[in-house]
């Protein structure tokens, strides 16, 4: 009885499954099968032609301009990561030492800019670092540049936009992590007689870990996913993977070579999530 | 406790330990121990490390803190389980690491904040065994928070009773318990009954609603609340001439003893310890008469009823 009752609730919660996995599957799992297919096409004159061939994937080893492409993408991403764990780090932890009736309003202020565009944070940041921004025309009005700095239209721009836009995630993600630590483990390592700086080092952070972790893969992977950012801030000098994938697709119309920059960028994130997987259950051992 | 350790700032006074002013020095230059009621081992720190932690701050050599790694866990009698960490340990298991860790630096006061509230009562039983060996074995001066008034009472050398931040009564355990000054620590420390009724100087005893128990008290005033522990009242079948009257209400048969409540004519409760099982004399309902002997502390009363 108890067994029929249970197929029954399996049955019905299949049903309700249903729709969403078949939307899922549609707009998901199909298109991302037939990319995979694509990837291993010939492209002639903007059309896709027949057969299997390896060329995609094996010019992005030989060709050294794509070399760099993946190598200045994976660096800047990288890069906004490490920035952003060192500017989202104190942030957080004020947030978790702030009085729980705080916490709410500190929340929201970290995650408000979410709420605006990104395009339109991007461009504000334009306003800002352009050449004619708020920060040359600063500089400049109190004579300490000759020429305008470039701020925008390269890796610099890229960089300080791409730390902004994603700043919020790796703060809450900070965050988290750092309201979970029992306040007694702290005052235990004063009492035991460790300095602001050992705690820091030796407790504090090593228990901070896992939301460093959690925060620096989403990060990461938003910022090898990012394309309005880099687009705007970084703009056609720049070599960037997704903008890369999107000229490849839409202007070159080269689209086997697009699918497979883009298979390459989903391999390389699933590979992430993976090295993450690993190392966050050596930290579910103990926490 | 928190002041003491540093952890609080006071608003006026100040801490002395060992005749030293540390009213103003952060909690790392207080030389003190700490165990908290959650533990609170580093968990991403195997129990060697933990308990080396203070150690390794007070820059002690590596030949040295392998010695005292050595003497605490076998002080705290867990020798195998260095390479564990918290997680992988019973509540027992930690409470025990995090003695060890506090008392590796040697300090000057160990300060336990009702270190065992979390454990159920055997093991709670157990430890406090445990603690009490592990003090004299150790013979630091050992600073320990409860609301259990037992384990207070079992423990310790000296006891505080507190009432909201104030001590009541700072005595030795036999004192606060015998001799309590007044009604809130006789109330708080063990099980008492409160007992208002009149003294007669003339007769050297106490009335209750006409009722006449032999009692000297010298200098107790007219109006007096009599505290009386369980274990110092004696009931006796109503045939027998003296006592108090009374009407048993409840029976309590606890492990070895058996607490009768009996109301008395005045409206009163009064708490007997008997040994062994309930007596067949005494049922529910059953009208006794109430002896008290002479163990006891009268509280004043102003007026009377």
């Amino acid at each position: 009885m108890n067994a029929a009752a249970d197929r029954t609730s399996n049955w019905v919660a299949w049903v309700l499954l249903g729709p969403g996995l078949l939307f899922l599957a549609g707009v998901l799992v199909m298109p991302l099968v037939d990319m995979t297919v694509i990837s291993f096409r010939s492209e002639s004159f903007g059309q896709i032609m027949p057969g299997f061939t390896l060329k995609n994937y094996a010019s992005f080893f030989r060709d050294t301009t794509y070399v760099q492409l993946f190598l200045q993408t994976f660096g800047a991403a990288a890069l906004v990561t490490l920035l952003c764990i060192l500017f989202g780090f104190p942030v957080a932890s004020l947030i978790a030492d702030a009085p729980a009736k705080w916490r709410g309003l500190l929340y929201f202020l970290v995650a408000a800019p979410l709420l605006v565009n990104t395009v339109v944070r991007t461009y504000g940041w334009l306003l800002i670092l352009g050449r004619k921004g708020l920060i040359n025309e600063a500089l400049a009005g109190m004579h300490l540049l000759e020429s305008p700095l470039a701020l925008s239209g390269n890796y610099i721009g890229l960089v300080i936009g791409g730390t902004q836009v994603f700043l919020p995630f790796m703060i809450l993600s900070i965050a988290t992590s750092l309201v979970a630590i029992e306040k007694q483990l702290i005052e235990s390592s004063a009492i035991l007689g460790a300095g602001p700086l050992r705690t820091f080092f030796q407790v504090k952070l090593p228990l901070a870990m896992p939301g460093i972790i959690a925060g620096s893969v989403l990060v990461f992977s938003l910022m090898l996913g990012a394309f309005v950012t880099p687009l705007i801030l970084g703009g056609t000098a720049i070599k960037y993977l997704s903008v890369a994938v999107y000229t490849d697709a839409l202007v070159l119309f080269n689209l086997p070579r697009a699918t497979a920059l883009a298979i390459v960028l989903l391999a390389v994130v699933l590979l992430v999530y993976a090295l993450q997987k690993r190392t966050m259950r050596r930290y579910e051992e103990f926490l | 406790m928190r002041i003491i350790a540093g952890l609080e700032k006071v608003d006026s006074g100040s801490v002395l330990i060992d005749g030293k002013d540390v009213t103003h020095l952060p909690p790392r230059e207080r030389n003190l121990g700490m165990v908290f009621q959650q533990y609170s081992l580093f968990p991403h720190m195997t129990v060697a490390e933990n308990i080396a932690y203070g150690l390794r701050v007070k820059r002690h050599s590596e030949s040295e803190i392998e010695r005292t790694l050595g003497e605490m866990l076998e002080l705290v009698r867990l020798p195998t389980l260095r390479d564990r960490r918290p997680m992988q340990l019973s509540g027992g298991q930690q409470q025990r690491i995090a003695l060890a860790r506090a008392l590796a630096t040697r300090p000057s006061l160990l300060m336990l904040d009702e270190p065992l509230g979390a454990l159920d009562l055997k093991l709670r039983r157990q430890m406090q065994a445990e603690l009490k060996r592990i003090h004299r074995e150790t013979g630091a001066t050992f600073l320990f928070v409860t609301h259990d008034q037992d384990e207070a009472l079992f423990l310790s050398d000296r006891v505080a009773v507190m009432r909201s931040g104030r001590i009541e009564q700072l005595d030795v355990p036999g004192r606060i318990y015998r001799n309590p000054v007044n009604e809130f620590v006789a109330d708080f420390v063990g099980d008492v009954s409160l007992l208002e009724c009149e003294y007669d100087v003339g007769r050297r005893g106490i009335t209750v609603k006409g009722e006449f128990i032999p009692m000297p008290l010298d200098g107790a005033p007219r109006h007096i609340a009599l505290a009386v522990r369980p274990e110092n009242v004696r009931l006796a079948i109503s045939a027998e001439p003296g006592g108090l009257r009374g009407q048993i209400e409840d029976i309590a048969y606890q492990a070895g003893t058996t607490l009768y409540s009996v109301r008395l004519a005045n409206g009163a409760l009064v708490k007997s310890r008997g040994l062994g099982a309930p007596s067949p004399d005494f049922v529910l309902g059953t009208p006794i008469r109430v002896h008290i002997s002479d163990c006891h502390v009268a509280f004043p009363r102003e007026g009377g009823r």
